[in-house]
């Protein structure tokens, strides 16, 4: 599934996506707007991001699909 | 820049109706007036968790009064940064993030994640697109630098430089509170019933904080109801009259109320709701727990009342809090907004619930012939040849007495047009463009509150 | 087969009955025959009108206030509604003096509900959508549309209001006042 297809009202908190510069990311909230949800990246090609392990928004477009 | 001098003449009493009706007045209004006083913007039992929000207005501006999830209650320009588009177009909710539907900017209120109130969170392309080059802390949504709760009321200025709200409320506090409080004398515990009545009426904002703010004088307009009798107690008349009644104005703050004076020992107990003996037993007893709560201490009574320039308020019955949002020079939109005791029983909210409702707002049947009147002299007041005459506010000149108890206010009697005189005395220092220190140094004169009112 | 075509003929009756009952009710109210109106509404007659606010998708319970609980436009019995009509017959009403014009436009008209059943029908629940439209004084117009839920009752043999719910679709109100009845 790529993001052109996906609608972030179905993501769950725990969901795992891959985003379109391979970083991987988990669902920590969705407010629920279909272009933003917040998550923490598990693997980023900049492994800094990875290790700050803040809570990132994360835009729908740069959302490549779901991991499963 | 239309000089306003002339058109308020406080000597005289006398007020030109082009600040009713004219383009350029009402401009000015909104620089002047609605973006630095003090404005009501909601209660706290709008957002009463972590991530609500409802949508307010200042002046003609949409704002969100949201509370954060540090329980903190912030006011936002509803418009995104980008191109302007309006972020929240619901009228409230819960959300975490306010993210504009048009290029997808987000915003925040999230203290974990912002340090200041609606800052950018969320810009797409911000490393491809942007090359990280946008200043997100400067593109955030704009906010009111000074938000009050005071008593579960929300009250925002866009001014930095504005005073604290005690102070530009100064000892019309007490007035306030009169509606605000627990009728057995306790501060605060007042609830708003849910939901907030909006509706447009083609008539000049200011024609009713000046009616609120002690026109007793039009009386005469309800005759029809007072005729009909629609109080909870049954027989004629709208309401209960007040006790003692007289009206009080503040003048160097431009509020007023119709009410009563000072006073220290409670009158004796009146029945409010005599069709409903059940309610009666509870406000007997609420008003044996007011004569411990307040011992000898001052108190007043408040019928009606205005705090400038748009906030007017119903202290007992009814007990309500109306905003008038400027929308053109003769148009406004009305909110209302009712209020009962948290904790009073459930027969006594739906009693007050529908008394209310039959007497205010635009099914009221008391407030429905005010919006014809308010309607229909702006209107006759917008010709050509009617602009060129004055408004009379003669109405009681020189019969004022001072309250020695309230810092700064005046008696003015029960018929008097001395609180509107007030209220216009109030717009032309903000019309002016006076300063702070020059807005405040007449009231400031008069020293600190009394620990006791 | 004929046994269901007489349903359906006497449901068809019904609706009749019940369209041209409201039609007539609603020309009462136009025609300010207001003393007459009010003995087309049951003594325990409600009208219910609720605000209606623009909420997101996932939270439509809050799209309406709550019955017995929120503010809403209107919430009242025959005592307040004959208290109304009294006020305008004071001549001092001036919201409504000089009076109003309003047309009640009712269409969409369905039987959502027939108790206890089509052969005794005693109490039917009505669903239609309405246009209230008004005018005063030279240009003050005001259009109120929405969706109204009846309930009509058979007393003595005659048809009565029970309740009206009505829905409008206005969020900000766009009428000054509501001095006419719906
Ligand atoms: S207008 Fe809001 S993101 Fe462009
Ligand atoms: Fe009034």
């Amino acid at each position: 599934m790529d993001s052109e297809n996906l609608n972030l009202l179905s993501l769950q908190p725990g969901d795992k996506v891959v985003l379109t510069d391979g970083a991987v990311v988990e669902i920590t909230d969705n407010p629920g707007d279909g272009v933003w949800v917040f998550g923490r990246y598990l693997a980023h090609p900049d492994a800094a991001k990875v290790e700050a392990a803040e809570e990132q928004p994360i835009f729908a477009q740069d959302i490549q699909g779901v991991q499963r | 820049m239309t000089n306003l001098s002339s058109l308020v003449d406080l000597k005289n009493g006398t007020i030109s109706r082009e600040i009713f009706v004219n383009d350029e007045i009402f401009k000015q209004e909104l620089g002047q007036i609605f973006s630095r006083a003090w404005l009501f913007i909601g209660h706290e039992d709008l957002v009463p968790n972590p991530d609500d929000y409802f949508v307010s207005r200042m002046g003609t501006d949409s704002v969100i009064l949201t509370r954060d999830r540090q329980n903190k209650i912030n006011v936002l320009l509803n418009s995104c940064m980008h191109r302007g588009m309006k972020v929240c177009r619901y009228d409230q909710g819960n959300t975490r993030a306010f993210t504009c539907p048009y290029h997808g900017w987000s915003y925040s209120t999230d203290g974990r994640l912002v340090e200041v109130p609606g800052e950018l969170v969320g810009v797409p392309g911000f490393g491809p697109y942007y090359h990280e080059k946008l200043d997100k802390k400067n593109w955030g949504l704009i906010y009111c630098p000074k938000v009050v709760n005071y008593k579960g009321t929300i009250w925002a200025t866009w001014d930095a430089n504005a005073p604290d709200f005690l102070d530009y409320l100064g000892d019309m506090k007490v007035y306030l509170d009169a509606a605000l409080d627990h009728r057995d004398g306790s501060p605060g515990g007042s609830e708003m019933i849910g939901g907030v009545q909006k509706w447009r009426v083609k008539c000049n904002w200011k024609f009713a904080p000046e009616n609120f703010i002690g026109d007793m004088y039009h009386d005469i307009s309800h005759r029809s109801v007072d005729l009909v009798g629609i109080g909870p107690s049954g027989g004629k008349g709208r309401r209960d009259k007040t006790i003692g009644r007289t009206t009080v104005s503040f003048d160097d703050l431009g509020h007023g109320i119709i009410g009563t004076l000072p006073y220290r020992e409670e009158f004796p107990y009146q029945e409010t709701f005599k069709n409903h003996p059940e309610i009666e037993d509870y406000l007997k007893e609420v008003y044996d727990r007011r004569l411990k709560n307040l011992g000898d201490r001052l108190r007043v009574n408040t019928s009606v009342g205005t705090i400038f320039p748009n906030m007017s308020f119903h202290g007992r019955q009814p007990r309500t809090i109306a905003v008038f949002h400027p929308i053109s020079p003769t148009e406004m939109e009305m909110w209302r907004i009712f209020l009962v005791d948290r904790d009073s029983p459930q027969a006594l909210k739906d009693a007050a619930r529908h008394y209310y409702m039959r007497y205010s707002g635009p099914g009221g049947m008391t407030e429905s012939d005010d919006l014809e009147n308010w309607q229909y002299a702006t209107e006759a007041s917008a010709g050509h040849v009617a602009r060129r005459y004055h408004y009379n506010y003669q109405m009681g000149m020189g019969y004022a007495e001072p309250v020695p108890e309230l810092r700064g206010a005046w008696n003015n009697g029960e018929y008097s047009e001395g609180n509107a005189r007030a209220y216009y005395k109030r717009y032309l220092e903000f019309m002016e463009g006076r300063d702070w220190d020059g807005l405040m140094a007449a009231s400031r004169a008069h020293g600190e509150a009394r620990s006791d009112a | 087969m004929l046994e269901s075509q007489d349903a359906k003929l006497q449901e068809l009756l019904l609706q009749r009955e019940i369209e041209q009952f409201l039609f007539e009710e609603a020309s009462l109210i136009d025609e300010r025959r207001f003393k007459e109106w009010l003995e087309l509404l049951t003594e325990d007659i409600r009208v219910y009108v609720p605000i209606v606010r623009n909420v997101r998708y996932d939270q439509a319970e809050l799209e309406r206030t709550k019955e017995f609980k929120d503010t809403c436009w209107v919430d009242e019995g025959k005592e307040t509604l004959t208290q109304r009509v009294q006020q305008i017959a004071t001549g001092l009403h001036w919201a409504e003096e000089p009076r109003s014009r309003t047309t009640h436009l009712l269409t969409n008209i369905r039987l959502a509900e027939i108790s206890p059943d089509l052969s005794d029908p005693r109490e039917v629940q009505v669903r239609l959508n309405f246009m209230l439209y008004r005018n005063r004084g030279q240009v003050e117009t005001d259009f109120l549309v929405g969706k109204r839920f009846d309930r009509v009752r058979k007393v003595d043999g005659a048809w009565k209001v029970a309740r009206r719910e009505v829905h409008l679709d206005q969020s900000v109100l766009l009428a000054k006042n509501l001095t006419t009845f719906f």
